[in-house]
């Protein structure tokens, strides 16, 4: 009897705690009774992405003050993750098309088939201000002493580096694997590697490191598909009309000439 | 048995079992979770068995780097009357607090490429296995610092005063008096840092890069392998998991007598 | 002229306790050091070794100032010619019994260590247990061993601290006997004790009173003069 007592009394504490976590965790999506309160758009937009979006999410609020854009950013095959385990991502935009391979099928089957890419990006070959190595050719790394960084394989940066220096004939001599695309610029830009493959928009940023020209790689399409479109009101996170509503204007926008404007500056290319 | 369970509060017993509930979750999961069929053939992989022998040297090396290092450390902090004990003790305890992460970028600006020292040598630590060694040693260090210098506090210094007293010098009293009682204290320290260097993570890839064969070790590979094969992350987690329960029963008899 | 074995004028502070004495004991004299709990007895003894610090004095130990505090001088313990039987035995843990009685001949060499680590362990009765640690014998075992430690030194001071309140009132007859024996002429003996035996065959005595010396002389003579009541007690018992 001890035991069942105890065990009612765990359960209760812990669905206090868990409820606790879940009501602080995520913020809910929907305008409640105050209509003065935004309607927020969970945004899910890969690192490399990180400039860009943030302008857009400004641009995009100051235009819709109904709505209240919130952005999670991290690698993309990270975010996918996350949202095959259920969190509550509104908008998915990942560095490419290829990402949405790994989404669960019962998540990407009722959005917009097939995503139509709205930018193109492409990974280009940086070293340090000054090229202390004076790595001119793409054959030089494959020299033992030269260090390169890239993207862990997986990533759409370090996918397409791979398939890049494939289609090269390329075999890096020493390399180092980072996590996502702005670990490898850090250390381009810290001097701590002699080369790293970036994307050129991430290269645009960065002043402190030069871009070496002869790398071919294939081009990542960015995609931003909507996840609120496609749940069943009935889902756990029931999704008003409102919601849906700003989360289409978001993702319309991301294809509008105002983010085009954005992108291009950004150095993105058209699709 | 229930009378013992009625010493502690019976809502604070519940609480307790949240608390174990949530430690131990997920670590059942993993283990459910498992595709066991292929654990082998994973952990045989020529990925896996590079990463494991760059975990071994390093981890091994760290704690051995550790114990010469932090044995001395231990007895300055138990034993001496040395002005500054308390900032000595903050300095140690610092990796101990700091995310891993900070402790690489730390480690860059003193040992990296652009650092003082590495332009004076013309070559950073950083990006090796050298590299991983320092920045494990460093995050493991205080572990077996902080242990050893507690269980000190529990040997009493008259054995020590006893030997100075038949004539022993500083050095030998120390070696042949101080350092065998403490043997025990030291191996436990030593296992402590060995776990906590074989762990780590943040500072080996941000000083010692993620250089296959180099300084790839367990803990890098699993986050290379959650990218592009996950069955291969969840068969060396679950070899990390095993490590540490092997670890945590060499080290039970210490802990249920503390 | 009697040369001075031991020649004391110190004050040390422990912990607030303060202790104070002023005496001279001749080369190869004893010295029974009595007093009630908390009188200084030990304190006395850790001073003597240089095992805690003195506030100001000077001692001598067979002609060597190893303390002056107006030159601020003070010898380190290990070069001082001492020994010591502390009053918990403080045998090694991780040594065996022969171990420890041969750590002090490893900084202080006699001919033929060996056979000195033999007899002096058949002396005191633990011949049989020289390969055993310390965790392994009697409270009364552990302070032979210890008392062994220090006679196989042979040093010109030798500190005893209770040396034998462990042992069983039989055997105390005969390890005072080994303790003459082990004795070269020219050592200085300090026994602290509560026990009549020591007192009354000392050389001389030092009533320690409070960390001040309340009687001292000759244990013949205080039995008659003293006017402490426990001094005079212990002077006069018998078994």
């Amino acid at each position: 009897m001890d035991i069942v007592r105890l065990a009612t009394t765990s359960a209760l504490v812990g669905l206090i705690v868990a409820g606790g976590v879940s009501s602080c965790g995520f913020g809910s999506g929907t305008a409640g009774l105050d209509d003065a309160r935004p309607t927020t758009v969970d945004v899910y937009a890969a690192s490399s992405l990180t400039d860009v979006y943030s302008e857009i999410e400004q641009r995009f609020e100051d235009a819709n003050p109904d709505i209240d854009i919130r952005l999670n950013l991290a690698g993309s095959s990270t975010l996918a993750r996350q949202i095959n385990d259920g969190a509550p991502a509104d908008v998915f935009a990942p560095a490419d098309l290829s990402i949405l391979d790994q989404l669960e099928p019962n998540i990407i089957q009722a959005s917009v088939t097939p995503p139509e890419p709205y930018a193109k990006n492409r990974l280009v070959l940086v070293v340090p201000a000054g090229n202390p190595q004076s790595i001119e050719q793409l054959i030089r790394l494959e020299q033992s002493d030269i260090l390169t960084a890239k993207c862990i394989s997986g990533v759409p940066c370090g996918d397409a580096t791979d398939r890049g220096l494939a289609s090269a004939g390329i075999e890096l001599g020493l390399v180092t694997e980072e996590t996502n695309v702005r670990s490898v610029l850090a250390k381009v830009v810290a001097g701590e590697v002699d080369a790293g493959f970036v994307y050129q928009t991430d290269a645009k940023v960065a002043a402190e490191v030069n871009v070496v020209e002869g790398f071919d790689s294939p081009a990542v399409q960015l995609v931003a598909i909507d996840l609120n479109a496609s749940r069943p009101p009935d889902s756990a996170r029931s999704s008003s009309v409102e919601s849906k509503e700003a989360s289409a204007r978001f993702v319309s926008y991301i294809g509008s000439e105002q983010a085009e404007t954005i992108l291009t500056s950004a150095g993105f290319e058209q699709p | 048995m229930s009378s013992s369970i009625r010493a502690v509060p019976r809502s604070v017993v519940a609480v307790g079992i949240v608390g174990v509930t949530v430690l131990a979750v997920p670590l059942a999961a993993i283990i459910f979770e498992a595709p066991w069929a292929e654990v082998g053939s994973h952990l045989g992989s020529a990925e896996t068995k590079s990463a494991i022998r760059v975990s071994m040297i390093v981890s091994f090396s760290a704690a051995a780097l550790s114990v010469l290092l932090g044995v001395p450390l231990a007895f300055i902090l138990a034993r001496s009357n040395i002005r500054g004990k308390a900032l000595l003790r903050t300095v140690i305890t610092v990796p101990l607090v700091l995310p891993p992460v900070v402790t690489g970028v730390a480690l860059l600006a003193g040992f990296g490429r652009r650092s003082v020292l590495g332009q004076l040598l013309g070559f950073g630590l950083s990006n090796s296995m050298t590299g991983a060694i320092l920045a494990a040693t460093i995050v493991a260090m205080p572990f077996l610092v902080l242990s050893v210098e507690g269980s000190l506090h529990s040997i009493d210094p008259d054995y020590e005063r006893v030997a100075a007293a038949f004539g022993a010098p500083p050095l030998a009293r120390w070696w042949r008096i101080g350092l065998p009682l403490s043997r025990s204290a030291i191996l436990a320290g030593a296992v402590l840092a060995w776990a906590r260097a074989l762990g780590e993570f943040g500072a080996t890839i941000t000083f010692a890069g993620n250089i296959a064969g180099v300084s790839r070790t367990l803990p890098l590979e699993i986050a290379v392998a959650l990218e592009s094969d996950p069955g291969r992350a969840t068969a060396v987690s679950l070899l990390m998991l095993g490590v540490s329960l092997v670890v945590l029963v060499t080290l039970r008899d210490r802990w249920i007598r503390r | 002229m009697t040369t001075s074995g031991l020649s004391v004028d110190l004050k040390t502070t422990v912990n607030d306790f303060v202790l104070a004495c002023e005496f001279e004991v001749p080369v190869g004299a004893s010295l029974a050091v009595v007093g009630p709990n908390g009188s200084g007895k030990s304190t006395l003894l850790s001073a003597l070794a240089g095992l805690v610090d003195v506030d100001r004095g000077r001692v001598v130990i067979s002609g060597h100032v190893v303390v002056d505090s107006t030159k601020d001088l003070v010898v380190a313990p290990e070069k001082r010619s001492v020994a010591i039987v502390p009053q918990k035995s403080l045998l090694f843990p991780h040594m065996t019994v022969a171990e420890n009685v041969a750590f002090g001949l490893r900084y202080r060499p006699v001919e033929d260590a060996e056979s000195a680590i033999s007899n002096v362990l058949k002396d005191v009765g633990l011949d049989r247990f020289r390969d055993r640690k310390p965790g392994q014998l009697s409270g009364g075992q552990q302070q032979r061993a210890s008392l062994a430690r220090a006679l196989v030194v042979q040093p010109n001071l030798l500190l005893a601290d209770e040396p034998l309140s462990n042992v069983d009132a039989d055997s105390r007859h005969s390890l005072r006997s080994v303790m003459d024996q082990w004795r070269p002429p020219t050592q200085t003996q300090v026994i602290v004790t509560h026990g009549h035996h020591h007192a009354q065959a000392a050389d001389l005595l030092v009533g320690l009173e409070a960390g001040r010396v309340a009687a001292f002389g000759e244990p013949r003579q205080l039995a008659n003069d003293t006017k402490l009541d426990w001094l005079r007690d212990l002077l006069r018992a018998s078994d």
